[in-house]
This record gives C-alpha cells, structure tokens and sequence, in this order.
C-alpha cells in the first residue's frame, strides 16, 4: 500500500497537535492518551483507518483518534466490569495512571480540572475550538456531530468553563 | 449571530479562554512522546495462502443442534415381527379371515413382499381350522 506522503507529512508536522488532542479525549491520562495516538497512527497506515476528502486531513485525523479513544474507554469499562464481577480487584491495585501535570503550572491545572467538569461533548468541542484552533464545523466534523449541536455545546461549554474557572481560588 | 459568522469567531469571541487554551497547549505539547521512527508504510510481501472455508462458530453450532433433532424426531419403525405375531395370535379366525387380514393390512402396515408372503403362508397352514 503507498500512502500519500503529504498525508504522512501532515501526521509529523501536527504530532504535537495530535498529541494535546488524544490527552483530551482521555481525560489526560498519559498512558491511554499514548495508545490511543499510536493505535490511530497504526490505523492510517495499514489502511484501516482512510482518509476520504470529505474533510481536512486534520479534522480527519482528530476524528480517528477520539473514535479509537472512545474504544479504548469502551473496553476499560469492560475489563472493569469483569473485575468487579469476579471480585479480582486487589485492594492495592494502582488505580489509573493520572497525568504527570508536575510540568504544569497553577493556570493550566486548574484549566484541566474545569475542563474535566465540563461534560464529555463540552469539553470536546471546547477543546477542538480553543485548544486545535479548529473552526465550529471543522470541530463538528471531528466530534462526530452536527454544527447546529456543535454550536450549542460551544456556548453552553464556554459559559459553564468560565464559571467555573471564576470559582476557582 | 449567523452561523458562518460564528463559525468564524469560535475561539476569537473569548480572548482570556484562548490564552489559558495556548498556555495549556504550549505546556501539553512539550510533553508529547517523540516520534523515533518516520511514519512508514512497507509494502507487504505476497504470500500465497490457503483460505479453507470457515464455518462461523454459531452456524456450526446450530447446524449440529439441528441434525441431531431431526435424527430424534425420526418415527421409530414399527417391528414386522410384532405385526405378525399379533395377527397369529387370533387362533379363532378362520385361515380365510386370516388371509383377507393379512392382504389388507400387511401390504400397509410391513410393505417387505418377502417377509410377509413366506412367513404367513407357513404359518397359516398350522393355524387353519
């Protein structure tokens, strides 16, 4: 299979980009935000994963890393409920890694923890708009909704993150 | 607001949130896992295989079930024997009611010409009257 090689430049140059994105749609988990990546990288490029032109190869690609996220959290939630259902779960079993926000500083943090407030589609679009520079359709198109819905969790999201954020000591 | 104008100012309309996103995402990014090998994508190497027919574990199993239900439900065949010996066993009749009986029932009830012709024939004679 011969991949596009602006396709793969693209992936490079917005590894970075890419990378903030998978920790959003992981709630800043390092651990599932990295697999998440690299199982999305994996998927475009044994083709599982194709882009269709029907969008930016960006807004594409958000798209392919929040699906493969939302499996991964399908499946822990799976693998949880067996646990629970056999009771396996050791009592010191280290719970899910948190993110290493040590490099962070005050404002970030606290942005995070609003963030993590939000509800899960808020939070995205918030996130696509602000974070990836997105336009409301482009972050529509990456979320998985349609633009009239997108817009009003951008405006809902907006209000309750300031708020919550004006909370905040 | 129309929606092509707000699709346009999203993320312009609220200029504190865009600079707390930018810190955060000036902050995140520097953490990103380097990427140690350029993103490849090899040609894979033909290779002939054989694909025998599979048969999905489900359809297998229902096509088990139903050959074994089908094989009880066949009717069990009824002896020869048994229709023989009960007709015999009228030691009253006459060998000509006896005949008549076994013309009209053997051929419908045990349909093998061989069995009931010499086996009644013999037998009619030691129970004639």
């Amino acid at each position: 299979m011969v991949m596009a090689p602006t396709l793969i430049e693209l992936l490079e140059s917005q590894h970075a980009q890419s990378w903030g994105w998978a920790l959003a749609c992981c709630e800043w988990q390092h651990a599932s935000a990295e697999d998440a990546l690299q199982e999305a990288y994996l998927r475009v490029l044994d083709g599982r994963a194709r882009f269709d032109s029907q969008s930016s190869e960006k807004t594409w690609f958000f798209g392919v890393i929040k699906h493969v996220a939302a499996e991964q959290r399908r499946k822990q939630a799976r693998q949880g409920l067996l646990q629970v259902f056999y009771r396996q779960r050791a009592a010191n079993e280290p719970t899910v890694e948190a993110a290493p926000d040590l490099e962070l500083d005050q404002s970030s943090r606290a942005l995070r923890q609003a963030l993590l407030v939000l509800p899960a589609r808020q939070r995205e679009i918030l996130h696509l708009v602000f974070y990836s520079e997105l336009s409301l359709a482009e972050a529509a198109t990456a979320a998985g909704m349609s633009v009239g819905s997108a817009r009003t969790h951008y405006h809902r999201g907006k209000q309750r993150l300031q708020q919550l954020l004006d909370e905040q000591p | 607001m129309s929606p092509s104008q707000d699709n346009h100012e999203a993320g312009t309309d609220s200029p504190i949130l865009a600079a707390r996103f930018a810190h955060l995402r000036e902050a995140e990014q520097l953490t990103a896992p380097a990427i140690t090998r350029r993103l490849t994508v090899t040609e894979r190497a033909a290779v002939r295989q054989w694909h025998l027919p599979t048969l999905p574990r489900a359809a297998a199993a229902t096509a088990i079930a139903a050959t074994v239900l089908v094989l009880l439900w066949q009717p069990a065949a009824e002896d020869p024997a048994t229709i023989y010996l009960s007709i015999l066993d009228q030691q009253s009749w006459s060998s000509d009611a006896l005949l008549d009986v076994s013309d009209a029932l053997l051929p419908a009830l045990a349909p093998e010409p061989d069995f009931y012709q010499l086996d009644v024939n013999f037998d009619l004679d030691s129970y004639a009257n």
